[in-house]
């Protein structure tokens, strides 16, 4: 805005000069007219100048602009690269947790496998066991039926040895035999009592393989608390995909957030060809008015009576002026300004390739 | 990595364009008219898309392509010339000297990268 404001106001000081030039001659006041021609030639200069000061000041802040882009450019680039390594070593710790967590997932169902295998042990061993004890509780009866005759046979033993002795010489023989039949009574007692022992070992035996059951018991105490891990694990699992997830999301948005970035910084750099289609047109408004000034300066000295090469008349430069230009837009303000139609040959595209 | 010699005697130019390309992932070298162009080819450099500008001083944009299109090794390089020129006998006669295409400022980075990745064999 600043430099339209600027170049508005340069050209209504380039016309003013040119008006009082042009009332100079109109007037034929030759001491004026040097005057008016003095000042147009200082006028034609200062514009110039200010012209040169507006091509340098703009390249200069392009020229800046470009070069903070550029350090956006950089800082922009390191934030994605940061996030880009963030990211990729988020993904791998993610990917190790949930290779952890399907080891841990297989461990689980192995342990509750075996623990299961457990509990279906001990109930077969306790049942086992009870048969077992019934079986062994069954013997009792039979030892004391041992226990039983052979006291009683010890008795019939004893009574036959009394027998024998009243007899005398005659129940000596019978004597021996009831001897013998003591003896074996005796035997079958000490038999029957070590009979008696076993089957207390045996019930003793049985009873710990009754602890055995109890063992069972908490192997299924041991597969509930299982059960309750592989529930908090499952949830773990479930965090964790969650959080993968948003990690990705997060990471994508980053990356496109920091590619579209690239692209507003690309087009904001290619916006920046304005200051050498500026300089160029400025250029090329000096070059004319560095000649007007010439032509003036022509003018002064004619009048003055000097001998001198007349420059190129204005009204001449004008008619090949449009042949000067280069771009389609400097044609056509110069054929706003001067009423004129298109004509001629039109811009061709853009972007061509041949 | 493609490798891109600029040419153009706007620092401005320069500046820009070099980030916008490698931005885009080119390796960008610049020069700042016709005869520094030369200087950086005959340096070695072997670009495989040269642009230039056309209005430039010392030796200007065509006489550039002219004197790369008569070396061996850049006879084929393609070459797009990026101007503020819209003239139709200058783009005939950058045509007739062996340019690839012509370019006319302002053009947009997403225009620009487009035809250099059109015109880059690889890009």
């Amino acid at each position: 805005m600043r430099l339209i404001g600027n170049g508005h106001a340069l050209r209504t000081r380039a016309a003013d000069s040119l008006e009082r030039l042009a009332k100079a001659l109109r007037d034929g006041a030759p001491s004026s007219l040097h005057q008016e021609l003095d000042s147009f030639e200082k006028v034609s200069a200062i514009l110039c100048g200010q012209l040169e000061t507006v091509t340098r000041q703009s390249e200069d802040a392009a020229n800046c602009i470009a070069t903070r882009m550029s350090e956006i450019t950089r800082h922009a680039s390191n934030v994605a690269t940061a996030t880009e390594s963030s990211a990729t070593r988020s993904r791998h710790l993610c990917e190790s947790g949930q290779d952890t967590l399907r080891e841990s997932d297989e461990s689980l169902e192995q342990l509750l496998t075996i623990c299961k295998e457990r509990k279906q042990q001990g109930e077969a061993d306790r049942v086992r066991a009870a048969t077992v004890a019934t079986n062994a509780g069954a013997l009792r009866p039979l030892v004391q039926d041992i226990a039983t005759i052979a006291r009683q046979t010890n008795l019939v033993a004893l009574n036959a040895a009394i027998e024998a002795a009243r007899a005398g010489k005659v129940g000596a023989g019978f004597s021996v035999v009831a001897r013998e039949v003591r003896q074996l009574a005796a035997q079958t007692a000490a038999v029957a009592e070590t009979v008696g022992e076993r089957i207390n070992t045996l019930v003793r035996t049985i009873e710990r393989e009754l602890v055995h059951e109890l063992n069972a018991r908490d192997h299924e105490h041991e597969c509930r608390e299982l059960d309750r891990v592989a529930e908090l694990l499952g949830a773990l699992k479930g965090h964790y995909v969650m959080s993968t997830a948003a990690l990705a999301e997060l990471t994508e948005n980053v990356e496109g957030s920091s590619g579209r970035m690239r692209e507003e910084i690309c087009e904001t750099l290619s916006a920046l060809q304005f200051q050498d289609i500026t300089r160029q047109r400025i250029e090329q408004v000096t070059v004319e008015l560095a000649h007007m000034s010439q032509f003036a300066q022509s003018l002064q000295s004619t009048l003055r009576g000097e001998d001198e090469q007349p420059a190129v008349s204005i009204a001449e430069r004008l008619r090949t002026l449009d042949g000067r230009y280069v771009m389609s837009d400097q044609l056509r303000v110069h054929r706003e300004v001067l009423g004129k139609q298109e004509e001629g040959e039109t811009a061709g595209a853009a972007i061509e390739l041949f | 990595m493609k490798k891109i010699l600029l040419v153009d005697d706007s620092a401005t130019m320069l500046l820009s364009l070099r980030q916008t390309l490698e931005m885009s992932g080119f390796n960008v070298s610049t020069a700042t008219d016709g005869e520094d162009g030369l200087s950086v080819l005959a340096a070695g450099s072997k670009p495989d898309l040269i642009i230039t500008d056309i209005n430039m001083p010392k030796l200007d944009g065509l006489g550039f392509i002219q004197a790369v299109r008569k070396q061996p090794a850049y006879r084929f390089t393609p070459l797009l010339v990026l101007t503020t020129e819209s003239q139709q006998a200058r783009r005939d006669e950058a045509k007739r000297l062996g340019a690839t295409g012509w370019l006319v400022k302002p053009v947009a980075a997403a225009d620009l990268v487009r035809v250099v990745k059109q015109v880059v064999p690889g890009a």
